[in-house]
């Protein structure tokens, strides 16, 4: 992998910023020759603004934030914790193992208006449509890490006369800790579109509800505003999922294997 | 220097019970249909060292797994002071080719890993781990992440592993033949000055036949396809066993002896 040295990141960020400062002005160009479609940045910023100050938008951002957090966390958990289960047990991989395969592939978009009525279009069915986002990538990853775990560590931990316990402790958990991170990763961005579509059926609520109306009231500056600030997020979270990812495996730094 | 001799009163590192007696009572190993070894008879005395060398594929790792009680012989049994193996006994440490340290823990938890294990007082870890990393030569050393050592340096730290269950047998499985040349053979030296000061029993195997020699009280020749004992051989080399005796004439002439007795035809040697 490569890595950047700390000179270079100064740079590294002046470059982000020009290309960000040049969609800005290409954008406020073309929203001046056609300002029905698209809204200009300035109104857009214009329209957020509004939504703060009418109380709108942090509400809608709490909404959605606690949302994404709930499911997710279900996810790491659910995902982490059946992953490692799955790998030690034979009877488990062999009864369920092709099922998580087979349904990882199943489009949530599809499922989730089904989910939705099913479970009664609450906080917890939403719930459920996030966490089925982001469950499987978390799953595989961790399952995949697990059953590669290093048989001579293995046989180091038997040599020790290692319980069942301290195994997981010492070898099973740190050795799929990198893995099931690559997981998170994966599940923070499958759990914010899963979010959104949580939030785009029937009781439209959060972040998606306010981007569903102003959608059908035809209010571009809202929809590229909240677009925008939408994807700032998102880029800020797969930013700390990387963080997370490096922190949780220091072992790892310049490692030969 | 007799065998008795060297069952030394112990100290703080050495085994608390002395070295153990292995006793490999006509074992045979078997995968499906393919025979690993076979009628294997080898009786280790309490502090000695046997050396087990032999053509590739000769079953002498199996053997050692075996010992160890990682794989249970398919016929006879292995017996530890007189228990028979069926996981690896209180007091077996075992020493890795590729080291077998775990890349998530430091020096410090790398070797103190058999000590919390057993659920030792924290300031006895601390201790016995401080005095463990001095005696292999790694102060220093001790936040450090294999992956920030060299291969010597992440031997001594397997090395130290196995000695913290204060062991009654080391078992080595070719602990030198992933180190280069040099460092292999400065860590030989070294091994064997722990030795004398604390001498157990020892099982080694290697397929390096001066490793063999150097070390062995005596040297089981193994032959291939299915692995048997070819000769067991004496070595009647003077303690402690340093570069001097590496040097001698009777190194030599034990060392064309084992030599010989590997690569004759009926060893099974592959090439």
């Amino acid at each position: 992998m490569k890595r950047s040295g700390s000179d270079s990141r100064p740079r590294a960020v002046a470059v982000a910023l020009a290309g960000l400062l040049l969609g800005l002005i290409a954008w406020q160009v073309a929203g001046e020759r056609d300002p029905v479609l698209l809204a200009t940045p300035v109104r857009s910023v214009e329209a957020l603004a509004g939504m703060v100050s009418d109380g709108t938008l942090p509400a809608a951002l709490l909404d959605t934030g606690l949302l994404f957090l709930v499911g997710l966390a279900a996810a790491i958990v659910g995902g982490v914790g059946y992953g490692l289960v799955l790998s030690r047990s034979k009877a488990l991989r062999g009864s369920t193992g092709w099922m998580v395969f087979a349904f990882q592939s199943v489009p949530i978009v599809a499922l989730a208006p089904l989910i939705l009525a099913a479970f009664g279009f609450g906080f917890g069915a939403k719930t459920l449509v996030v966490f089925l986002s982001a469950v499987f990538p978390i799953l595989i990853n961790t399952v995949e890490g697990a059953k590669h775990a290093p048989k001579t560590l293995l046989e180091v931990a038997r040599v020790h006369r290692s319980g069942e316990w301290p195994l997981w402790r010492d070898v099973l958990i740190p050795h799929t800790l990198p893995y099931a991170m690559s997981g998170i990763r994966q599940g923070i961005a499958m759990a914010f579109v899963g979010t959104f579509i949580a939030e785009f059926f029937l009781q439209a609520t959060g972040i998606g509800g306010l981007l569903l109306s102003a959608s059908a009231r035809f209010d571009s500056a809202t929809v590229l505003g909240l677009t925008v600030l939408v994807s700032v997020i998102a880029a800020l979270l797969m930013g700390l999922g990387r963080r997370l990812e490096k922190a949780f495996a220091p072992w790892r730094e310049g490692s030969t294997e | 220097m007799s065998l008795h001799d060297r069952r030394k009163a112990p100290t703080l590192t050495s085994p608390g019970r002395g070295g153990a007696a292995v006793t490999i009572d006509d074992v045979t190993m078997r995968f499906g249909d393919r025979v690993a070894a076979s009628n294997i008879r080898v009786d280790v005395a309490p502090g000695e060292i046997v050396s087990v060398v032999g053509p590739s594929g000769c079953g002498k790792t199996t053997l050692l797994r075996a010992v160890a009680g990682l794989i249970a012989p398919s016929e006879g049994s292995v017996k530890v002071d007189g228990e028979t193996v069926d996981r690896t006994p209180e007091g077996v440490g075992m020493v890795f080719q590729h080291f077998g340290l775990f890349p998530w823990k430091t020096v410090e938890a790398n070797v103190a890993y058999p000590l919390r294990l057993r659920g030792l007082p924290k300031e006895e870890i601390a201790a016995r781990t401080r005095e463990l990393i001095g005696m292999v030569g790694l102060s220093g050393f001790e936040k450090s992440y294999p992956h920030q050592l060299s291969g010597g340096m992440q031997q001594r730290t397997g090395l130290a592993r196995a000695l913290a269950v204060r062991p009654r047998v080391l078992l080595m499985d070719e602990p030198f033949g992933a180190l280069d040349a040099q460092t292999a053979e400065v860590l030989r030296f070294e091994l064997l000055r722990m030795w004398e000061e604390h001498p157990i029993t020892m099982l080694f195997v290697t397929h390096s036949i001066d490793e063999a020699v150097l070390f062995g009280d005596r040297v089981v020749v193994l032959k291939g396809r299915p692995g048997r004992v070819h000769e067991v051989i004496d070595v009647a080399l003077p303690h402690p066993r340093d570069r001097a005796v590496a040097r001698s004439e009777e190194f030599a002439a034990l060392r064309e002896r084992v030599w010989s007795l590997v690569m004759s035809p009926d060893a099974g040697q592959a090439g």
